[in-house]
C-alpha cells in the first residue's frame, strides 16, 4: 500500500515535465505534415520558380544565368530589328483560359444545382445509388472519357449522324476542334465536382425552413432566392472553387477536344516542356497561373470573411 | 361567436396507415384549442393540413366559411410556429420577423414599425440585431412567435412550441401564451402530446387517437368526466377497475359490481351505454376513479373502505399511496399535503379509505 502511494508521488513531478514539454512534442507530433508539405508543396514551386529565373538551354532544360527574360517573352517579343514589340498571343490565350474556366463554372452550376436538389429530395436508397452514378466517370481514365467525346462529335460521329438520321441537319460544320466542343468537353469532366459539394449543403437544408418561408407567404421563387441559395452559398462557392481552379490548368480538353489547334494556358506549359524546349518560359507561364489562382482566392475568401453562420435549428 | 376553422370529414391515409379517418371538428373565433394525442395519433397531419403543407385525400377545410382546400401554403392567411422554431439562421432577427410582411408586399416604414411592435410584445428589443444562433432556446421561440405574429394571421397555428424547453421555461411560456392569445384575440390552435399543457392553457381540447377524435371538449369536461378508457387514461392519472353492469329490475337502477366486494348504484345520466341490457343480463365495463377522488380516513364519504398502505411516493407538493384492499385490489391514493392537515402513513399501516359514488365514471370501452 505505501509503495503505491509512494509510486504514485514519484509520477507527479515527471508529468508536470511533460505538459512542460508540451509544445515540443506538438511540433514533433506534426513534423510529419509539415515534412509533408515542405517536401510536395514547397519544394516544387521552388523549383519551378528558380527555373522560370533561369536562362533557357535551347536543348532542354535550363542554364544557372539569372534572366527575367522568360516572363518578358510572356507581354513581348523581339521584332526583325531586335526592338521590343507587344506580342499579345500569350494573353489571348490566357484570356481565353479565363473566359473558358469562368463559363465552365457557370454552366456546371446551372446544371448542377437543380440536379443536387433532386438528388437531395429522393429517397436515402436512390440517394445512395444517383451518388454513386455521378462519382461512376471517375473510376474511368479521364483522357479515356474525353476520347469519348471526340467519337461523339466528331465527323460521322454519334451526334452529327443520329441528328442527320432524324433529318434535323442537312450539312453541318464540324462540331469538334472549336471553343465549344472544349467547353463541352470541360463541362462534363468537372461537373461532378460542382455536384457533390452543393448536394451537401442542400442536404444540410432544413425542410422546415422552406415550409417556413411559404407560411410567411413567399412564393416558391422567392424561397429559392432568399432562403435556399442563400444558405446553400457555402457548397456553391466551393463548387465553382472546385471546377474554376482545375479548369485554368487543364490540359487534356484543349489538346483533344480543341485538336491543339485552340491553346489554353495548360497545354501551353505543356508544350514548353515537351515539344518547345523553352522550360523557362514554361516555368515562368506556371507561375503566372499560379498567380492568377491564387489572387482569385484571395478574392473569394476576402468576399465570404464574413462569418457564414452556421445553422442553428438542429 | 363565429367559427375560424371547419373541418369537414377529412381522411388522410400513407399507404395502408390511416391517419386520420374522418374527422369533423369546428374551431371557433378567439378559441385557444389544443390537438392533443400521443405522437403517431394524427395532430400534426390535421395541423399540416391546416397550413396547407398536406393534403387530405378527402374532405373539406374552411377558414372563415372560405375553402382554402385549393389555395398554395403561401396564399393561406394562418402561420404556423414550427417545432424547432425554423427561424432563418442566415437573418437577424429582425430580418426573420420582417421576412412575411415584406413577403405580404408591406412598406419599408410600416414593417420596421410593425417588427418593433412584435419585438417588444415578446420582450425581445434589446436584441434585435443579434443572429438566432446566438439565441437560448426560449428566446428563438419567442421571436418564433413574433414572426408568425407579425402579419396578423386569422389564425395561429402551433405545432409543439414548447416541447424543446426545460420544464422552468415551459412553464413560464404557457402563461405567456396564454396571455399573448388573449391579448392578440387571433385563433390559437395548440398541437402537443402534453396533458398538462393542453389542461393548463386551452378552452377545448381535441383528443386523437388512432386518426380518430376520442373527445372535444372543455379541458374540466375532459378531466371529470372522459369519454372513454383511453380518454381517462391518457388524462391524469386514475384507477381502472374491471365491473359488471347488472339490471336487476325493469324500474330498478343499473348495479355495477366492483372487485371491491361493494355494489355501487350507477347514475341515471351515465347510463346511454347501457340501455340495451335487458333485465338480469350482465354487461363487462370499467370503472374509472381518480386517485385525490379517494381519501384516507375521513369521514362523511359514502363508501368507506379497509386497506392496507403498500407503496408511498413523496412528491412535495402530494404523497403519492398504493392501498391494497381486502379483496386484493391496489388503489392509487393521491393525497394533498397542506401546512393544517399533515398525516403521513406508513407503509403496512391499515387506513379506511373512502369516496363519493358521484366520483365513480362508468366506461363502456
Amino acid at each position: 500500500m505505501n509503495q503505491v502511494i509512494n509510486e504514485s508521488n514519484q509520477l507527479k513531478p515527471s508529468l508536470s515535465m511533460v505538459f512542460k514539454a508540451k509544445i515540443s512534442w506538438n511540433l514533433i507530433g506534426l513534423m510529419p505534415a509539415y515534412l509533408m508539405m515542405f517536401l510536395l508543396m514547397i519544394i516544387p514551386l521552388g523549383i519551378i520558380f528558380y527555373v522560370s529565373i533561369m536562362t533557357s538551354d535551347p536543348y532542354g532544360g535550363y542554364q544557372s544565368v539569372f534572366s527575367l527574360e522568360s516572363y518578358q517573352q510572356i507581354l513581348f517579343n523581339y521584332d526583325w530589328d531586335d526592338n521590343l514589340s507587344l506580342n499579345l498571343q500569350y494573353l489571348i490565350i490566357i484570356a481565353r483560359t479565363l473566359i473558358l474556366a469562368m463559363l465552365t463554372a457557370c454552366i456546371c452550376l446551372l446544371i448542377s444545382f437543380p440536379v443536387a436538389y433532386f438528388i437531395s429530395r429522393q429517397s436515402n436508397s436512390t440517394k445512395t445509388l444517383l451518388l454513386y452514378l455521378i462519382t461512376l466517370p471517375f473510376w474511368v481514365s479521364m483522357v479515356i472519357r474525353v476520347y469519348a467525346w471526340v467519337l461523339i462529335l466528331s465527323n460521322d460521329g454519334v451526334l452529327e449522324s443520329s441528328l442527320r438520321f432524324f433529318g434535323l441537319v442537312t450539312d453541318l460544320d464540324s462540331l469538334l476542334y472549336n471553343n465549344s466542343a472544349m467547353l463541352v468537353g470541360m463541362v462534363y469532366s468537372y461537373i461532378p465536382l460542382m455536384i457533390l459539394p452543393i448536394y451537401a449543403s442542400i442536404e444540410k437544408l432544413d425542410v422546415r425552413l422552406t415550409e417556413a418561408a411559404s407560411d410567411l407567404y413567399s412564393t416558391r421563387f422567392k424561397t429559392l432566392t432568399k432562403i435556399i441559395l442563400p444558405l446553400c452559398k457555402p457548397g456553391i462557392v466551393a463548387g465553382f472553387i472546385l471546377v474554376f481552379v482545375p479548369c485554368l490548368g487543364t490540359v487534356l480538353e484543349p489538346m483533344l477536344l480543341g485538336g491543339g489547334k485552340t491553346m489554353m494556358l495548360g497545354n501551353l506549359i505543356q508544350n514548353q516542356f515537351s515539344i518547345a524546349r523553352n522550360w523557362s518560359f514554361g516555368a515562368s507561364l506556371a507561375m503566372v497561373l499560379l498567380v492568377i489562382v491564387m489572387l482569385f482566392l484571395m478574392w473569394n475568401a476576402s468576399k465570404s470573411s464574413r462569418p457564414i453562420v452556421e445553422g442553428s435549428i438542429k | 361567436m363565429s367559427i375560424a376553422i371547419k373541418i369537414n370529414n377529412i381522411s388522410k391515409s400513407y399507404g395502408s396507415y390511416q391517419a386520420l379517418n374522418n374527422i369533423s371538428l369546428e374551431i371557433k373565433d378567439n378559441e385557444f384549442f389544443t390537438l392533443l394525442g400521443p405522437s403517431g395519433c394524427g395532430k400534426t397531419t390535421l395541423l399540416r393540413m391546416i397550413a396547407g403543407f398536406e393534403t387530405p385525400n378527402a374532405g373539406i377545410i374552411q377558414l372563415h366559411g372560405e375553402d382554402i382546400q385549393s389555395l398554395a401554403a403561401h396564399k393561406r392567411k394562418v402561420n404556423t410556429v414550427f417545432q424547432n422554431y425554423a427561424l432563418f439562421p442566415h437573418m437577424n432577427l429582425e430580418q426573420n420577423i420582417a421576412f412575411g410582411l415584406e413577403m405580404i408586399g408591406w412598406g419599408k416604414d410600416r414593417v420596421a414599425a410593425r417588427v418593433n411592435e412584435m419585438l417588444n410584445l415578446v420582450h425581445m428589443q434589446q436584441f434585435a440585431k443579434r443572429m438566432p444562433s446566438a439565441l437560448s432556446g426560449g428566446q428563438q421561440q419567442r421571436i418564433a412567435l413574433a414572426r408568425a405574429l407579425a402579419p396578423e394571421p386569422k389564425v395561429l397555428l402551433l405545432d409543439e412550441p414548447l416541447s424543446a424547453l426545460d420544464l422552468k421555461l415551459r412553464q413560464a411560456m404557457r402563461d405567456e401564451l396564454q396571455q399573448l392569445q388573449r391579448d392578440t384575440g387571433i385563433t390559437f390552435i395548440f398541437v402537443t402530446h402534453d396533458q398538462e399543457e393542453a389542461l393548463a392553457m386551452s378552452d377545448r381540447i381535441c383528443i386523437l387517437a388512432n386518426g380518430d377524435i376520442q373527445q372535444l371538449s372543455t379541458p374540466a369536461e375532459i378531466y371529470e368526466n372522459p369519454a372513454n378508457k383511453f380518454v381517462a387514461d391518457f388524462i391524469g392519472e386514475t384507477n381502472f377497475l374491471a365491473v359488471d353492469v347488472v339490471k336487476k329490475g325493469a324500474k330498478q337502477p343499473l348495479t355495477i359490481k366492483t372487485p371491491l366486494g361493494i355494489d355501487l348504484e350507477l347514475e341515471t345520466d351515465s347510463q346511454m351505454g347501457f340501455n340495451q341490457l335487458i333485465e338480469h343480463q350482465k354487461c363487462h365495463a370499467t370503472l374509472s376513479l381518480r386517485p385525490e377522488k379517494i381519501s384516507i380516513n375521513s369521514q362523511g364519504l359514502d363508501i368507506n373502505l379497509e386497506g392496507t398502505i403498500v407503496q408511498r411516493t413523496y412528491m412535495g407538493g402530494y404523497t403519492h399511496y398504493t392501498v391494497r384492499t381486502q379483496n386484493g385490489q391496489n388503489l392509487k391514493v393521491s393525497k394533498r399535503n397542506q401546512i393544517s392537515n399533515n398525516p403521513s402513513y406508513s407503509i403496512n399501516e391499515i387506513v379506511n379509505i373512502g369516496f363519493l359514488q358521484s366520483s365513480v365514471r362508468v366506461l363502456t370501452q
